[in-house]
């Protein structure tokens, strides 16, 4: 065996080990066979770059089992009806427990939310009613105050604020609301006031009469006055301070479906099936989770007429003519899965408390084209918060392939869960 | 789902007398080996509308066949293979029109610059040139993947002679690429 038979069984991988240490102890000193080495390794390389596999066209095929009379149809056995439509019915069954898994957990959010704000109110309103037996609610540190047992009383308190820095606190308020007061009375009177507050309690009471013009009717209690002069190591503001917390409301933020404005909107999860017009004569390419699943959310303008937006997986059989590079012209055929999105319009035909039927159209896009669908369908809401929904509906995609439009036609039928927010 | 079945089985079913069973065996086969057999009938007689009528003659040929129970044992694929090769023989047969080897030297000053302007067509052309004796074997190793004994037993030759040919066909390749061997090497 020369070596050029030696270098061929080489690259078949049949060399024995004592070829292939003859081999390359002829290749170290032979410059020859190391050139015809290289060239074998170029032509091994040029003719594994011609190695390009040839698919039999699509009508080649077609005729092959149209003539030997074999059926194209991938289903050898009739299978039962549960094993058939198995996954469709478990994927939709999935969908439809997870979205509405996802609603109502959405929902109860929603609700605790709502609770939330009532406990809010409720408390707020304990606060208030509980202020009412005062009048104010009370903020106070004035232990002082609140250790002296005449804070309580107007008239000893009227008589201590002659007595000591604390109650000067109290002479204070009264100067700061006096001045208020002085707005509206005169100077006379406040400086009389100033000037006898240690002496004349009665212009003290005049005083605080005066005070009393100015505030609600609910203040001129005189708890209050005790209590509302207990905050003025607080806020010199006071009076004002409690003014806001007369009129204030609780910071609480407001979720409710209705405060949102979405009592209007109603979600739909649906799934189905559909069948391609001509019938699809390949098979579906793949199996996404979510094939012929759809989610849809309206807004119910009015009683009878909605619009939305609608989101979903679903299959297009695909049927058209192309040229290769070779001229050649072909068929193509596919079954493939797209993602859609579109808006919709639905108008009811039939409105009854508890039933429905209703027309809608539909404009959407999928990667390759525009889609357009006519559906009827039918709603059952035993309950005002969820219904059932039953459709049928023809779709057409529009797509578009070396300069050629062509479309997609198909019909469907779908079920589902409508939630009514 | 077709990789579930062996030969073995495809054939069984493909005798059954249950036609649903026996389509579904077919089409396993189909789609199994149609894109070897296609491009082995494209690749020898190099001609895409004689091509596609040796193809579906090929299968056409080997349903029957298997239906009267002409086959029992053997690969799939050695089977329809020499089915394909036989029409194909027939088919150069009606149409000679394989070069011989002496020819290659005949290439002109166009020629060669048309080649120059693609690898691709070189190599094809090279191939196109072999003998059918040769070009068989080599298609059959190269392409098919096959074995050297799968090689004789479709060509009906020794396993040796099968592996001489493929060198031989080798050979004669490099000898019609010599002068381009620097162009495939950029």
């Amino acid at each position: 065996m020369d070596q050029s038979e030696l270098l061929n069984k080489f690259f078949d991988g049949q060399i024995e080990p004592n070829e292939e240490e003859s081999l390359f102890n002829s290749l170290a000193t032979n410059a020859s066979l190391r050139k015809e080495l290289k060239n074998l390794i170029d032509i091994e390389k040029a003719v594994k770059s011609d190695f390009g596999v040839m698919f039999p066209p699509v009508e080649t095929t077609s005729a092959l089992f149209s003539n030997s009379n074999i059926s194209t149809q991938s289903i050898v056995t009739k299978a039962p009806f549960m094993a058939s439509f198995k996954t469709l019915i478990l994927s939709n069954l999935l969908t439809l427990i997870i979205a509405s898994s996802l609603v109502y957990l959405g929902m109860n959010y929603f609700n605790n939310n709502s609770n939330l704000i009532k406990s809010a109110n409720h408390t707020q309103s304990s606060i208030q009613n509980q202020n009412n037996a005062y009048n104010y609610p009370v903020i106070s540190n004035l232990n002082v105050n609140s250790s002296n047992d005449n804070s309580l009383n107007p008239n000893k308190s009227q008589n201590n604020i002659s007595n000591n820095n604390i109650n000067n606190n109290h002479i204070k308020k009264s100067n700061i609301v006096g001045k208020r007061i002085v707005d509206k009375s005169n100077d006379k009177q406040e400086n009389s006031n100033n000037d006898q507050f240690a002496s004349n309690p009665i212009n003290l009471e005049n005083h605080s009469s005066d005070v009393n013009q100015i505030e609600p009717p609910s203040v001129t209690n005189s708890k209050f006055n005790a209590q509302a002069n207990t905050n003025l190591l607080l806020n010199k503001n006071n009076d004002i301070y409690l003014s806001k917390m007369q009129s204030i409301d609780f910071p609480i933020p407001s979720y409710s479906i209705k405060q949102l404005g979405l009592n209007n909107l109603s979600l739909t999860f649906s799934g189905g099936d559909s069948w391609s017009l001509p019938k699809a004569t390949v098979p579906r390419s793949s199996q996404p989770l979510f094939n012929n699943n759809a989610i849809t959310l309206t807004y119910n303008l009015n009683k009878n007429f909605s619009f939305g937006i609608d989101f979903r997986q679903e299959y297009f059989y695909q049927k058209y003519n192309g040229i290769d590079k070779d001229k050649q012209e072909y068929i193509y055929e596919q079954n493939t899965n797209y993602s859609a999105f579109g808006l919709l319009a639905r108008e009811n035909i039939l409105n009854y408390d508890y039933f429905k039927t209703f027309v809608q159209t539909y404009l959407g896009l999928n990667k390759i084209g525009p889609i357009g669908r006519l559906m009827f369908g039918l709603e059952i809401n035993p309950r005002e918060e969820y219904g059932f929904i039953f459709t049928v509906e023809g779709s057409s995609l529009r797509y578009f392939h070396q300069n050629n439009y062509y479309w997609s036609n198909k019909i469907g039928a779908y079920y589902g869960i409508i939630l009514h927010f | 789902m077709n990789n579930e079945y062996n030969d073995r089985e495809i054939i069984e079913m493909l005798i059954s007398t249950d036609k649903d069973k026996s389509d579904f065996a077919f089409r396993i086969i189909y789609n199994k080996y149609s894109v070897q057999i296609y491009s082995y009938c494209n690749k020898i007689l190099k001609d895409r509308m004689k091509a596609d009528d040796v193809f579906q003659e090929t299968f056409i040929n080997f349903y029957q066949n298997v239906k009267q129970e002409k086959i029992n044992n053997g690969s799939v694929i050695g089977y329809l293979i020499k089915i394909a090769r036989n029409k194909c023989l027939n088919v150069k047969r009606d149409v000679k029109h394989n070069v011989n080897t002496e020819d290659y030297e005949w290439i002109t000053a166009d020629e060669f610059n048309y080649y120059k302007q693609d690898k691709d067509k070189i190599v094809k052309t090279a191939i196109e040139k072999l003998e059918i004796k040769y070009k068989e074997p080599f298609i059959l190793r190269v392409y098919e993947g096959l074995e050297y004994i799968e090689i004789a037993e479709i060509c009906e030759i020794s396993e040796e002679n099968a592996r001489k040919r493929v060198f031989r066909a080798k050979q004669k390749i490099r000898e019609f690429l010599n002068p381009f061997i620097d162009e495939l090497s950029n």
